[in-house]
């Protein structure tokens, strides 16, 4: 096996270890969040509850649907635009930006389940602890994959001027 | 059968052995506890549990972790005293079952 077909298995295996770890590591963060509950008991909605629970919800969606978006985007840019290097900085930066955005759309699903529990178990509080933190890194993972995004996108049509200016020749 | 087919097999059957447990624990119900419903004679008094003072006025229902909880019930309009400080009860939540703590002017009963 060559070094650099080890090199691709190490880091497949290195994704998949994380992606576990990271799965294990919120399921582990919303038990230990959910065993200090104590929420008053609510048989229905009120008018107010529920324009904050459609804004949750519809939050969730956006952003959900920016992150497959932004997937996307980078799976265009990466068909279409020059070949990128492999293990090269900009490389990373679409790793990175994927993983952000994959991220994003796992945190949105356990969002879901979260307020599906909450609901089902009769209570409402959108800032209980279970599901606040998940609202928050949702949506700045999102960010960040934004901004690497940005920064991939940036450095590779830089990358592309600089080929283009190289074709050009002297005096014209 | 050429190796990136094997692998890709190999990695496939990983996912479904390693990653689908692990996804699966998200879907298992999370929560684990029981109800306190608090109630007063006359209705209408201000609840605390562990400290903590709610909004809501007896008769009310929290849905709380299996644990134990510290319950104080005080104020009008019964001017009820017998339920707070030094009277305050300790209950045990079971997971699946509703505890019912009614105050009184003599103090707490235990359903």
């Amino acid at each position: 096996m060559s070094s650099k077909t080890s090199r691709a298995m190490i880091f497949r295996i290195v994704c998949y270890l994380s992606g576990i770890l990271f799965i294990l590591a919120v399921a582990q963060v919303q038990k230990q969040l959910g065993a200090n509950l104590l929420e008053p008991q609510v048989s229905s909605l009120s008018a107010a509850n529920q324009a904050q629970l459609d804004a949750l919800y519809d939050l969730d969606n956006l952003v959900t649907t920016l992150a497959t978006a932004l997937l996307g985007g980078l799976g265009f840019f990466l068909v279409n635009g020059r070949k990128i290097r492999r293990w090269s900085a900009a490389m990373w930066l679409a790793v990175a930006s994927a993983g952000c955005a994959a991220l994003s759309l796992f945190l949105g699903y356990v969002l879901y389940l979260a307020l599906l529990d909450m609901l089902k178990n009769e209570m409402f509080d959108p800032d209980m602890a279970t599901i606040m933190w998940v609202r928050v890194a949702q949506f700045y993972s999102f960010l960040l994959a934004v901004v690497l995004f940005g920064d991939f996108a940036f450095q590779t049509l830089n990358a592309e001027d600089g080929r283009e200016h190289k074709r050009v020749p002297a005096g014209d | 059968m050429s190796t990136s087919v094997f692998l890709l097999a190999i990695e496939l059957s990983l996912c479904w052995t390693f990653v689908r447990p692990a996804a699966l624990l998200l879907q298992s119900p999370g929560f684990s506890g029981g109800k306190l419903r608090i109630e007063s004679d006359p209705q209408g008094a201000s609840i605390s549990i562990n400290g903590k003072r709610f909004q809501q006025l007896t008769n009310s229902t929290f849905v709380v972790s299996q644990g134990d909880y510290k319950v104080e019930v005080s104020g009008s309009p019964g001017n009820l005293q017998n339920c707070s400080g030094d009277h305050a009860r300790n209950v045990h939540v079971e997971a699946g079952k509703t505890v019912t703590l009614t105050c009184t002017a003599s103090g707490f009963q235990q359903q």
